[in-house]
């Protein structure tokens, strides 16, 4: 998309004028929407160095009448942020960790293998993702009971490890198969494995798909927090998902416990949320057109 | 067939273990053995769960100090799971030792083998005068004259928190406790301050609002119903209604009276804005002259404005629910006179009620002895004013249970729905509740 | 042993985790959930069988089922065209090579992340009937809005737009998809004279379809379950106009604690997840995939 007009012959002078007006709409495009979508966050970060009685005045202001970098240090006060983001830190990389190699081998099997269940299976894996957790959640509680995992992190790891998570094996089956199959037959000709052809032909041209169950898996365990609440008990188990709640219902005021003010929420909100924008911004660098293929094909 | 033979508890659960484990790991798993008590040195283990996350840590702590003889875990759960945890880890027979319990949430779940019958520790309790509750312990967390657990707090009815500020620059004066003006503030004063303190931009909507009523929450109504000599049910413990009575020309009134605070004089918060902000939140950024609620005191600390406190305007009698928080002893714990020595601590000794006032409420066993304890004259007098009300709510008889019942959540979302109705216009009051009576009926009878 | 075999038993060595995952933690719950559906159970006694009763009621004694059904299927046909679109052109426009392209990404990302009270306050600037900007633009071309959450005839609508807001998630399966598309096919493409619309008509659209179809399928069985924007934002109202199907199985399981009636509305909710879900496969025939076509199920 780099215009270069001086150099151009006429014609294709008239094609980067439109060209240019091309890209001004574009740019146009993403200002407006991205400014609409950034409103709740810059509201956040508005409220977060405010005066409490600021937070909701009406009309709404934009400029705090003093910038209160205090409210950042008295909120971490009040907040077990460390503990709770090493729980959290913990839980989520063990699940990435499990979810991208289960999900991955039974996503292979599904794209790329031959057998007789396969389509049968792949009903039943998706058919998990048709039954609410409402109706679940005692009985699986109680099955975790019977394992001794109450008050351990293993109800939210271990299942995990054992490929549950439909969504993501549906997810990488997609991708899987859209790797054109002469890659596969190659690779069997140089008498690759399945293993072989998995480890060493898909995966590395799936990254984009990986980086993808990444992001969302960070994303769902970082902020659940019906699990975690209903399967551990002693505070010091507790995830930042689970802190939040409790700064919240303080904040909002139901009488629930110490004062918090809203400034403060904002505060812990925003940097709980940090972790989740950092990863993405890094991880999206993976979605970048066509590097992949191009360099295999030559 | 098995419906034939009703299953016991423990066969349930180990059938449910089977189905549940029906794979090979089921045989290599051991049942969670129970604690041995034997050795008698140890600590007996105790588990306290409630909601209200570390503003509770301090009691817990001082708990476990007062009494070695306990290894105390605390268990907090936000609110948000917490009514789905205790079903479940009852259902599963982890529940833990002392549960704390919302009468609205819970109280239909008591008798169902939830709650340890207190009876006779209440009985056997030298200590205890029973004639210092401010409410019977088997009304506000009971059954049919069984006490299932001790009310930690004085069960305050809503209150109307007052921006005095607001009110002074309208030119009303707001009563004050103890003055006669108080006692005779009546409906129309309500809806006269709050008419006068509305304020309105030139697009029409709020600048300031001269009331949040929460109008999500059917307690209002309920105040309003109780306070106009009305009754939702025939049964006023709201325990075995047979029939509610929602088209009672008292109940008709009270709802009428609140629908016209925003359908009449267009002067209330409406429920997007309080979905946002919460009652308080908007009160908070002082444009709302009166706001309905519980006792937010701790809230209150934070105002830059002048606030005052009042009751919702008496008609009939002076409006209150009884049902509060309640500490609970499960009924299947293995440590059940530990836990009864943890919950009586905690709602009826001083040194117990102490910190949990730090929270900001009364407690509901003599309370008037907490009133020293008091951090400051606000608090004392938020504290007196909620004793008085409840004293004078029972003299009326007009206090009430505040759990709708065995159908209450049920009912209450019957009633939500037609409120909305009512909102729309697509309904009048009588006509919404009459609606309410014939689909709440059928589940009483 | 023959190549065949020998693949069929290396398939459930790849698919051994989940297969163990689904018999140790998902077998026995689902089991319990349609012995519960049989039964009148309220959590705290144990379950007792009373055959159909449960789907009896439903269908002949209560009103809110079909209601609910209802709704639920409004919203479904309703938002999954919407959001699968609408993400569709989103991830086209941040699939450029433009300056920045990190920080416009996390920005359309942002909403992902975003929640709670922020996102709420938003929602009221919007759809406010007085003050809020969609009714003010209503104005200036006459037209009187409605109180969008409040009102029983708009609520379910306004849900409907809310629901854009939840786009960013789509977006980033887009555009991992879209980095598999290999740069030869756009070459090939441009020697033959194709400008944008060939290449997004012949190359891209075609080369995605296995990710559309991803969206699409759990974009349904997703918005069949629809649950938490109910709950927070609506919570059901007014006058049970947005009371989705789950949200109404969870009062009657969670709130009325009728676990068995509950169970019963989550398995016919199974199957009628479980129709579309086959009825959207065999109909997949416009899902173009790179490797062995005529072997793949789709």
């Amino acid at each position: 998309m780099s215009t270069q007009l001086q150099s151009l012959p006429a014609w294709r002078q008239r094609r980067s004028v439109h060209m240019v007006m091309t890209h001004t709409l574009y740019y146009l495009i993403l200002a407006t929407v991205g400014t609409m979508l950034m409103v709740p966050f810059l509201w956040m970060v508005v409220s977060s160095v405010k005066a409490e009685h600021e937070i909701f005045s009406i009309p709404t202001t934009w400029i705090p009448e003093r910038i209160r970098w205090e409210n950042y240090t008295h909120a971490l006060e009040s907040f077990p942020f460390f503990r709770s983001l090493l729980n959290t830190l913990f839980i989520t990389v063990s699940v990435i960790v499990g979810r991208l190699l289960s999900t991955s081998l039974a996503a292979y099997a599904f794209a790329r293998m031959r057998f007789r269940l396969r389509t049968p299976l792949f009903v039943l894996v998706l058919s998990t993702l048709m039954i609410p957790y409402h109706v679940t959640l005692i009985p699986t509680y109680i099955l975790f009971t019977r394992l001794g995992w109450i008050d351990t992190f293993l109800p939210l790891i271990v299942p995990n490890w054992l490929g549950l998570g439909a969504f993501y094996i549906f997810l990488l089956r997609q991708f899987f198969m859209t790797v054109p199959s002469e890659m596969n037959d190659a690779a069997r000709i140089d008498g690759c494995s399945h293993f072989g052809i998995f480890a060493r032909v898909i995966l590395p041209l799936s990254i984009p798909a990986l980086a993808t169950v990444t992001i969302f898996t960070f994303l769902e365990q970082w902020n659940d927090f019906l699990a975690p609440i209903i399967y551990l008990n002693s505070p010091d188990k507790h995830t930042l998902a689970i802190a939040i709640q409790f700064y919240r219902q303080s904040a909002s005021g139901a009488g629930w416990g110490p004062v918090r003010t809203w400034a403060h929420l904002m505060v812990v909100s925003l940097l709980t949320m940090a972790p989740c924008l950092l990863l993405f911004f890094f991880a999206q660098r993976y979605f970048i057109q066509g590097v992949v293929i191009s360099g295999v094909k030559g | 067939m098995i419906g034939k033979f009703p299953m016991s508890r423990r066969r349930f659960l180990s059938v449910t273990g089977l189905t549940v484990a029906g794979s090979a790991l089921a045989a290599c798993v051991a049942p969670m053995a129970p604690a041995a008590d034997d050795a008698a040195m140890a600590p007996e283990p105790l588990r306290i769960t409630h909601w209200w996350g570390e503003a509770f840590d301090n009691a817990m702590a001082a708990f476990a100090e007062q009494h070695p003889q306990y290894d105390v875990a605390n268990e907090p759960a936000p609110w948000d799971g917490y009514h789905t945890k205790i079903p479940t880890t009852v259902a599963a027979g982890t529940a833990a030792d002392v549960m704390f319990m919302n009468a609205g949430q819970f109280m239909e779940l008591l008798p169902q083998g939830v709650g340890a019958d207190l009876t006779e520790h209440l009985n056997g309790d030298p200590a205890l005068d029973a004639n210092l509750w401010a409410i019977d312990p088997a009304l506000d967390t009971g059954w049919e004259g069984v006490a299932y657990g001790l009310p930690q707090w004085h069960p305050d009815s809503a209150n109307l928190w007052v921006n005095k500020d607001l009110m002074s620059e309208a030119g009303i004066e707001t009563p004050e406790w103890g003055h006669d003006d108080f006692m005779t503030w009546n409906w129309n004063d309500l809806v006269e301050a709050t008419v006068a303190t509305t304020k309105r931009m030139d697009d029409g909507s709020f600048e300031q609002w001269g009331i949040a009523l929460g109008r999500l929450h059917s307690s209002a109504y309920r105040d309003m119903v109780w306070t106009n000599g009305g009754e939702f049910f025939d049964d006023t413990t709201h325990e075995r209604p047979t029939e509610s009575l929602f088209t009672d020309p008292e109940v008709v009134e009270a709802f009428q009276y609140l629908v016209d605070f925003e359908l009449k004089h267009n002067v209330g918060t409406r429920p997007d804005d309080e979905a946002v902000i919460g009652p308080d939140g908007s009160y908070l950024s002082g444009k709302v002259a009166i706001t309905w609620n519980w006792n937010i005191y701790g809230v209150m600390k934070q105002a830059n404005f002048d606030w005052g406190i009042i009751t919702p305007p008496f008609q009939q009698g002076r409006a209150n629910k009884y049902g509060g928080n309640s500490w609970v002893v499960n009924s299947a714990s293995d440590h059940q006179d530990a836990g009864y020595e943890f919950i009586s601590w905690a709602a009826t000794k001083l040194e117990g009620q102490k910190q949990f006032v730090a929270v900001g409420t009364v407690p509901a066993y003599n309370p008037h002895g907490i009133i020293p304890e008091a951090e400051s004259e606000a608090q004392s007098n938020v504290w007196k004013l909620i004793i008085a009300r409840q004293e004078a709510a029972i003299e009326d008889g007009v206090a009430r249970a505040y759990s709708l019942g065995p159908h209450g959540t049920e009912i209450e979302d019957i009633l939500n729905a037609e409120i909305a109705l009512i909102f729309n216009g697509d309904r009048s009051v009588e006509e919404a509740l009459a609606n309410v009576k014939a689909q709440a009926d059928p589940l009483l009878g | 042993m023959s190549m065949r075999l020998r693949e069929e038993l290396e398939a459930y060595l790849f698919l051994l985790p989940w297969i163990l995952g689904f018999l140790i933690f998902l077998v026995g719950p689902l089991a319990a959930s349609l012995y519960f559906s049989l039964a009148d159970y309220n959590i705290l006694q144990p379950p007792k069988l009373v055959g159909l009763a449960n789907y009896q009621t439903m269908f002949a004694d209560d009103p809110l089922f079909l209601k609910s059904l209802r709704i639920t299927a409004i919203y479904t046909f309703a938002s999954v065209p919407l959001i699968v679109t609408l993400g569709y052109l989103v991830a086209l426009l941040l699939n450029q090579k433009v300056r920045g392209l990190a920080v416009w990404r996390t920005i359309f990302y942002l909403p992902a992340v975003v929640s709670g009270v922020a996102v709420a306050v938003m929602w009221v600037w919007v759809f406010d009937p007085d003050g809020g900007i969609v009714n003010n633009l209503l104005r200036l071309v006459g037209i009187e809005g409605p109180a969008w959450f409040t009102d029983p005839d708009w609520a379910l609508t306004t849900l409907i737009l809310t629901s854009l807001w939840g786009i960013g998630g789509g977006m980033v399966v887009y555009l991992a998809g879209m980095q598999g598309v290999p740069t030869h096919l756009y070459e090939a493409c441009e020697l033959d004279g194709g400008g944008t619309w060939n290449r997004f008509r012949h190359v891209t659209l075609p080369m995605t379809t296995p990710v559309i179809f991803f969206n699409l399928l759990i974009g349904i069985i997703g918005s069949w379950q629809v649950f938490t924007n109910a709950f927070v934002i609506t919570n059901g109202g007014p006058a049970n106009a947005t009371l989705f199907y789950v949200l109404f199985l969870y009062r009657q399981g969670w709130k009325y604690h009728k676990m068995g009636y509950a169970s019963a509305l989550a398995w016919v909710l199974f199957f009628i997840i479980l129709i579309f879900t086959i009825v959207v496969f065999k109909t997949s025939g416009w899902v173009y995939y790179e490797s062995d076509q005529a072997d793949q199920s789709k």
